[in-house]
C-alpha cells in the first residue's frame, strides 16, 4: 500500500505525459502523410515539366549540332 | 551512491523518467509545428506556382505532343497509378517499362518502310507487281499524287474516272496500275474535274481552267446583281462581315443539286 502510494504521484504525471506524446505522435503522423501526398502530387505534375525540359534541351542540342556541322552557326553577337 | 536509501534512488529515477518523457513529449511537438506551420504551406505555395508554370507552357506540351504524336499525360497517369502515390500508405513498386507513346495504334505508324506516315480516312497504297523498291516508289509518287490533287472527297474516296468512259482509261486499265505516265494521269485528273463541273457545276475544283473561267464568270455576274441590291441591303452585310457572300439570285447560283436520275461513279478503295 505504501509502496503504491510512493509510486503513484510520478506515475499519474507519466500517464499523462505519456499520453500527450501519444496525440502528438498521431497528428504528427497524419501530417507527415498529408505532407507526402501533396508533396508527391506536385512531383508528378511536374514530371511533365520536367520531361519538357529535357525535350527543348534535347532539341536545343541537337539544333546546335545541326549549325555546326552545316556550318551555318554565326557567332555570339 | 550508497547513503541514498533505495526510495530516494527510486524518487529520482522516477523524475528523471518523467523528465525524458516531457522532452520527448516536446520535441515531438516541436516537430508537428515545424512541419505544420514552416513546411506545408511552403510546399502548397511551391505547387501552385508549378501549376501556373506548366499552365504558361501548356503551349510547349502541345507542341511536342503533337510534332512526335506522343501523350505525357498518360505517361505520368500510369506511373501514379503504378507508383506509391496514396494517403494510406500502400505502396506498389513502379513499372520501369512505360513508354510515352500511347497504347492505340491510331497514332502508330504502320508502314515504316514507305516514309509516308498513314493518317486515318486517306485512301490506301494501291499493290503493284514489280519489285519491292520500284513499288514502293511508284506506290509513294502515286499515293502522294492522289493525296494532292483534288480527287479525294469528304470521305476519303477517290474520284476516279470510270473504266468504260474513254479509251485512253481503257488502254489504261491494259497496263499496270503502277506504270501510267504523268500526262495520262493529268488527263484523267482533268476529266473527273470536268466530270464534277458538269454535275455539280461547282466552281471548288482544283486544277481545272475551264471550271476557273466559268466561275469566275459566274461571280461577275452575281456582282452585278449584288451592286443593284446594295443598298438595301447594307445593314445586314455590315453585321455578316464573313468573306462568303450569298449569291442573291436563285438560278445563278454556283451550286446546284444533280438532277435526278444521274448517276455517279466513285470508286473506293478498300
Amino acid at each position: 500500500m505504501a509502496g503504491e502510494e510512493m509510486n503513484n504521484p510520478y506515475e499519474q504525471e507519466q500517464i499523462n505525459i505519456l499520453d500527450r506524446i501519444i496525440k502528438n505522435i498521431e497528428r504528427l503522423n497524419q501530417k507527415c502523410h498529408y505532407f507526402e501526398y501533396n508533396f508527391n502530387r506536385y512531383k508528378s505534375k511536374n514530371k511533365n515539366l520536367e520531361i519538357m525540359g529535357k525535350l527543348s534541351e534535347n532539341y536545343n542540342n541537337n539544333l546546335q549540332f545541326n549549325l555546326e556541322a552545316s556550318g551555318k552557326r554565326n557567332g555570339p553577337l | 551512491m550508497a547513503s541514498q536509501s533505495p526510495e530516494e534512488q527510486l524518487e529520482k529515477l522516477e523524475q528523471e523518467i518523467t523528465i525524458h518523457l516531457q522532452k520527448i513529449d516536446s520535441n515531438f511537438s516541436y516537430c508537428f509545428n515545424k512541419i505544420t506551420q514552416d513546411i506545408v504551406p511552403h510546399v502548397q505555395g511551391y505547387g501552385e506556382i508549378c501549376e501556373k508554370i506548366i499552365d504558361s507552357s501548356s503551349w510547349l506540351m502541345n507542341m511536342f505532343q503533337q510534332s512526335g504524336n506522343i501523350d505525357l499525360n498518360s505517361y505520368t497517369k500510369r506511373n501514379d497509378e503504378l507508383g506509391n502515390n496514396t494517403l494510406n500508405g500502400n505502396k506498389i513498386s513502379h513499372n520501369h517499362g512505360d513508354t510515352l507513346f500511347p497504347s492505340n495504334n491510331s497514332t502508330v505508324n504502320n508502314n515504316t518502310n514507305s516514309g509516308v506516315i498513314m493518317v486515318s480516312k486517306m485512301p490506301e497504297m494501291k499493290p503493284t507487281k514489280s519489285n519491292d523498291r520500284n513499288s514502293m516508289r511508284e506506290e509513294n509518287s502515286s499515293f502522294r499524287q492522289d493525296y494532292y490533287t483534288a480527287d479525294i472527297t469528304s470521305d476519303g474516296k477517290i474520284l476516279k474516272v470510270p473504266d468504260s468512259s474513254d479509251e485512253e482509261n481503257a488502254r489504261d486499265a491494259d497496263m499496270e496500275l503502277g506504270s501510267e505516265s504523268t500526262i495520262q494521269r493529268q488527263n484523267r485528273k482533268r476529266k473527273v474535274s470536268l466530270l464534277l463541273q458538269e454535275e455539280y457545276g461547282s466552281s471548288s475544283v482544283m486544277g481545272s481552267p475551264f471550271a476557273e473561267k466559268q466561275s469566275a464568270r459566274k461571280r461577275l455576274q452575281t456582282t452585278q446583281n449584288e451592286q443593284d441590291e446594295v443598298d438595301s441591303n447594307q445593314d445586314s452585310d455590315r453585321y455578316n462581315s464573313s468573306p462568303m457572300k450569298e449569291s442573291l439570285s436563285d438560278h445563278e447560283s454556283t451550286k446546284e443539286a444533280p438532277k435526278p436520275g444521274t448517276v455517279i461513279h466513285f470508286t473506293t478503295q478498300s
